[in-house]
């Protein structure tokens, strides 16, 4: 119950997920049998979600499938070019996929469209001290890794990963202006993921996005550290190993934002 | 992430089976309009799929659903209230304070869509959604202190609405 003495929608949509515990959906359903206001909104979201149900999901199944199944933005990299980002020729095929991706980005909801995350409402046009980077949720890395014979995957903490497998990064900035994407090996050799071999973070796009190329895991066995930093000035690839280096578990860099990832590369 | 290399047609199915009517319900509630909320909870999902599929909770699908419908459903306001009419006249609160007219969705919502734009998604969560300051700054990744600013904001506007129409109490 809310502070004005009614269910949040998050607790009434909660209740009609079944995903309350026990004792949260026993008190959601005493107030509901108490509370007008509460109850007829339950009423409208059961009655609403019956109306999906019955018209709206059937009449929309296939075209929202097909969509979210479409190639996505790297996929669509992939059809321009060879994207594989590999030693040396990384700097140049970073520089100018980013070129490509801030066109392909812009394109694909449409024009006269925003991401979810540029229409945030808000956060756009707000000043820069208004939202920290400490404190700023939409600051997020996935990594995806591609593997022949098995597709892609998500990669998690402690996910296993094999020689030869490619990774890939999806990033949200949130309102940070730069990001430098690094790693440490099973050896403790660090390399500079993105931009590829580069020795400062680079512009980003604002919003979720994947970002350019992809990197191919060598065969270092041993855990591997990947660390984003994600900072409204440029950070040197230095300071970024220097704070692995200095703690490992939880590196930091000042005035910026830093998400770590450890995978294990397994050697047959 | 690349959905298409993670997702199947199934995957798909269930977490629209699940989580549409959510979103259905709420563009709704926001845009009152069965036709408008039909597209945007299409819209919607295909935006929220990618984190609602890596989400570790329906908790935390849910707030990733708020944020973005909310948006896109101001958005899609804004726009209709562009091309329209100017909006309604306000209902009158039968001489409530202005934080007990609120409580009244339709009213609060008509007043939302009266403010500027940066006040208008800690209005709906806060005085549609029910949500806690504190929640309302987690779910759009801005400080709680910014939260309390753009509600109090939001709320002096109200009451100068309200009293210009003649209703609603003192400041």
């Amino acid at each position: 119950m809310n502070a004005r003495g009614h269910l949040s929608s998050e607790t009434i949509d909660l209740l009609m997920l079944s995903a309350l515990d026990a004792a949260a959906a026993n008190d959601a359903k005493a107030h509901l049998d108490g509370c007008d206001t509460c109850r007829t909104r339950w009423r409208e979201l059961n009655e609403d979600k019956e109306k999906f149900q019955q018209f709206v999901f059937p009449r929309t199944l296939e075209k929202v499938t097909a969509r979210v199944m479409a190639p996505s933005f790297f996929d669509r990299l992939k059809l321009v070019g060879p994207w594989r980002v590999f030693g040396p020729l990384a700097g140049a095929a970073a520089a100018a996929a980013i070129a490509v991706g801030v066109v392909n980005v812009a394109s694909v909801d449409g024009p006269g469209t925003q991401t979810e995350d540029e229409v945030y409402i808000g956060v756009k046009g707000a000043k820069n001290n208004d939202v920290t980077l400490k404190g700023d949720a939409r600051i997020a890395m996935e990594v995806v890794a591609q593997r022949q014979s098995e597709g892609q995957f998500p990669v998690k903490n402690g996910s296993v990963l094999r020689p030869g497998d490619k990774i890939m990064f999806v990033v949200n900035p949130g309102s940070a202006k730069y990001v430098l994407i690094g790693s440490r090996d099973g050896s403790g050799a660090f390399t500079v993921y993105h931009p590829f071999g580069g020795d400062k973070s680079v512009a980003i796009e604002r919003g979720s996005h994947e970002l350019p190329g992809a990197v191919e895991l060598d065969a270092v066995a041993g855990t591997e550290k990947l660390v984003a930093v994600f900072s409204n000035e440029p950070v040197d690839a230095k300071a970024l190993r220097q704070a692995v280096d200095l703690n490992p578990a939880r590196p930091e860099v000042k005035d910026a934002r830093v998400i770590s990832l450890d995978f294990v590369k397994a050697v047959k | 992430m690349s959905a298409s290399g993670v997702l199947s047609d199934g995957r798909v199915n269930d977490l629209y089976r699940k989580y549409g009517a959510v979103i259905y319900s709420r563009c709704r509630r926001l845009l009152k309009d069965d036709a408008l909320a039909e597209d945007a909870t299409q819209e919607v999902f295909v935006r929220v799929m990618r984190h609602i599929q890596s989400a570790p909770d329906d908790q935390a699908a849910l707030a990733w659903i708020y944020r973005i419908s909310t948006n896109y459903c101001l958005n899609q306001i804004r726009d209709r209230n562009r091309q329209a009419e100017p909006v309604d006249e306000l209902p009158d609160p039968g001489g409530a304070h202005p934080e007990g007219a609120l409580l009244d969705r339709d009213l609060a919502m008509q007043l939302v869509q009266r403010a500027p734009e940066n006040l208008r998604a800690p209005a709906v969560l806060y005085y549609i959604d029910g949500m806690e300051q504190e929640q309302i700054a987690k779910t759009l990744g801005i400080s709680r202190r910014t939260v309390i600013n753009r509600l109090n904001d939001f709320m002096s506007r109200s009451k100068k609405f309200l009293s210009r129409d003649g209703m609603g109490g003192a400041a």
